[in-house]
């Protein structure tokens, strides 16, 4: 296992349902770890966070969370899961500590 | 292979699927709805399955899915919906809107290719049941049964090619009107037979749509005039009551490369170019004709905006008093200078616009941009000349012209005998009376009228006489050719001697050369315009010389 998928194992990711997901191409797989990494909805979604845009946070989070599924990264993909499930409930009592959250996981991701 | 076309603006996602599906389909892939829109367009025929996202950016999947229900060749692909695991609202909301299935993210490989696989497959052997094999009129392969079974001849001998032939009954709703529609239907009949069997080799045949048969055949590379000619005559043979006449469009070396949708529709669109000619009935599609299709559409898709661009200038032609040489006026014309195609010939697009009705919208605009014109030269103190603009035919029939002109003669407050207005001698041709009526009546107003391109149509005598008309226009032809044509001159002193029986002015059109103007002039022509005098000029240009007018 390469360098990247042992760090991603250690830090919570499911490596091999993903690669199921790649028909074994480890190499795709990581091609698409780092277009995650750079993907703008990250930006946008903190950016609509401060703004309290909360229906174009929806957006960007739901988008995300599709992305972040399919590569198995499970810390990132619960806290996001359940900023997508409090948006949509329009349940903006603690969206911001949800939102901290993924902050965390998403600055953990950019360490590997 | 079946062919897949994936909807989803996610690059990653794209990748995951394109990997667990590219072995065994065909991938097509766009990034939104309206992307997918315009794949369909060319596309749906090949389809077997979409794969769809809900949320997108510029068109989301729901309303992919409400556009394309307008659209029943496009329903027939099946569409799986790519939901998020938490939402059966969003799996729900997508099968009520027609989708077919769904599948959820994040993706579990098995799940998505059986899923895949049993919808293509399912649909297959439906599709084998259920496509009406034949057309019930004529027994001729039905349109859907033809384009698959050609779809998959073409497929299974990628090593042949093919031509398209497709004929159109000329005219057939008027054979429909007269005859009435059992009469019309013989015909079609007859007309399926004939083809089917006259095209012997024809792998297969179809009546696409009312009147339009489709036959694939194996390619060759000659096809002459008789063996159309001989299949016309061979259907009218067949028929008691009336003669037809067909067209032809060939679309040669089709492959399976081109969709047997496009190939058929190519052959098709050829036909125009033939349509109404009674010498030749039938048209190859070939590099030309896609050329003259594309140019057409691109201006066609431009020229709204070219307008609201301003890329259509207003240049001027002076006209001459072939005695003195002085200039006396001008006549406005239409140039397209666009940014990124530069300048385009008139010759150009003034057909199509007339073809499509644009030319309505442009006339009005050179209308009022010329009277705009004239009002600043007059505040600025330069000689009052009159400038004459183009009136198309289709004006006449579609515009208000004389409420139009008055509007602008009284909003620039010019006096009504400086705005001349052109009159193309053909439009006489078609209407006179719609045209004798508005020419009446913008002469009674006080506009000057000038006859334009006399003498190119079936000119008649009796439009001179009944026509309010106060100029004549030569077409060029007079100018450039009676020094070489005897009859040709006799004419043109004919008809000057004519115009000055009868109180017209004169002018000669596209005079070039010296020796020109002074034979028309000896000739008793009083007007000239053309290149030996000046081509036509900015407006800047056209103030300059009226600014020297003013000296001399």
């Amino acid at each position: 296992m390469s360098e990247l998928l042992t760090k991603l194992t250690n830090y919570g990711a499911d490596v091999n349902a993903a690669l199921e997901r790649f028909g074994g191409d480890a190499s795709l797989f990581e091609t698409c770890f780092y277009m995650l990494i750079e993907d703008e909805n990250f930006a946008n979604l903190g950016k609509y966070m401060k703004e309290k845009n909360y229906e174009e946070a929806f957006k960007c989070a739901h988008a995300l969370k599709g992305v972040v599924g399919n590569l198995e990264i499970t810390p990132l993909y619960q806290s996001i899961s359940s900023l997508v499930e409090s948006l949509r409930a329009q349940n903006y009592e603690d969206i911001d500590s949800i939102y901290h959250q993924i902050e965390t996981d998403y600055q953990s991701l950019l360490d590997i | 292979m079946s062919k897949i076309l994936i909807v989803e603006d996610s690059a990653i996602n794209r990748q995951i699927l394109k990997k667990m599906l590219d072995q065994e389909y065909d991938i097509i892939e766009a990034v939104n709805g309206q992307e997918a829109l315009d794949i369909l367009k060319d596309e749906w025929f090949n389809l077997d399955l979409i794969l769809l996202d809900i949320m997108m950016p510029v068109m989301d999947g729901y309303t992919f899915l409400s556009v394309i229900k307008d659209y029943p060749d496009y329903m027939t692909v099946p569409i799986i919906v790519t939901t998020s695991n938490d939402s059966e609202k969003d799996e729900i909301q997508a099968l009520a809107r027609g989708a077919t299935d769904y599948i959820r993210k994040p993706y579990h490989w098995q799940i998505v290719k059986h899923r895949i696989n049993n919808i293509i497959s399912l649909r297959q052997t439906a599709a084998i049941f259920n496509l009406i094999k034949y057309d019930q009129l004529t027994g001729l392969y039905s349109k859907e049964y033809f384009y698959k079974m050609a779809a998959e001849e073409m497929e299974t001998h990628p090593e042949n090619t093919y031509d398209i032939i497709c004929c159109d009954i000329e005219n057939f709703s008027l054979v429909n009107d007269a005859y009435g529609y059992d009469t019309g239907n013989e015909i079609l009949k007859c007309t399926a037979s004939a083809v089917n069997s006259f095209l012997k080799d024809n792998i297969l045949c179809t009546r696409l749509n009312s009147d339009i048969f489709v036959a694939l055949l194996p390619h060759k590379e000659l096809y002459d005039e008789l063996f159309f000619t001989d299949l016309t005559n061979h259907i009218n043979s067949c028929l008691t009551h009336c003669n037809i006449v067909l067209d032809y469009g060939i679309y040669q070396n089709s492959s399976s490369e081109t969709s047997i949708y496009t190939a058929c529709n190519r052959a098709m669109s050829v036909i125009e170019k033939v349509k109404g000619n009674f010498t030749k009935n039938y048209a190859f599609y070939d590099e030309s004709f896609r050329k003259d299709k594309l140019f057409a559409q691109n201006i066609t898709a431009n020229m709204e905006r070219a307008l609201k661009d301003k890329e259509f200038k207003v240049y001027y032609q002076p006209k001459v008093d072939l005695k003195t040489g002085q200039m006396i006026g001008a006549e406005a014309l239409v140039r397209w200078v666009s940014p990124i195609d530069g300048f385009m010939p008139p010759g150009q697009f003034i057909p199509l616009f007339e073809k499509n009705g644009f030319i309505s919208e442009l006339d009005c605009f050179v209308w009022e941009e010329t009277c705009r014109f004239m009002r600043e030269c007059h505040d600025q103190g330069l000689p009052k000349l009159p400038i004459s603009v183009n009136v198309s035919r289709t004006d006449l029939y579609n515009l208000d012209v004389p409420k139009i002109v008055c509007h602008l003669t009284n909003k620039y407050q010019l006096d009504k005998k400086y705005l001349h207005l052109e009159i193309t001698e053909s439009a006489y041709n078609e209407h006179p009376e719609i045209i004798l009526k508005v020419t009446s009546v913008l002469h009674d107003l006080g506009f000057i009228l000038e006859l334009d391109d006399f003498g190119t149509g079936y000119s008649s005598l009796n439009l001179l006489s009944e026509m309010s008309i106060d100029i004549l226009k030569l077409d060029m032809r007079f100018a450039q050719n009676h020094t070489t044509n005897k009859r040709q001159n006799d004419i043109l002193s004919f008809i000057l001697d004519l115009a000055k029986r009868m109180g017209l002015v004169v002018i000669s059109e596209g005079v070039e050369t010296k020796e020109q103007a002074d034979t028309l002039r000896d000739m008793g022509c009083g007007l000239a315009q053309g290149y030996y005098y000046s081509k036509p000029i900015t407006q800047d240009e056209y103030k300059e010389m009226l600014m020297k007018l003013k000296g001399e």
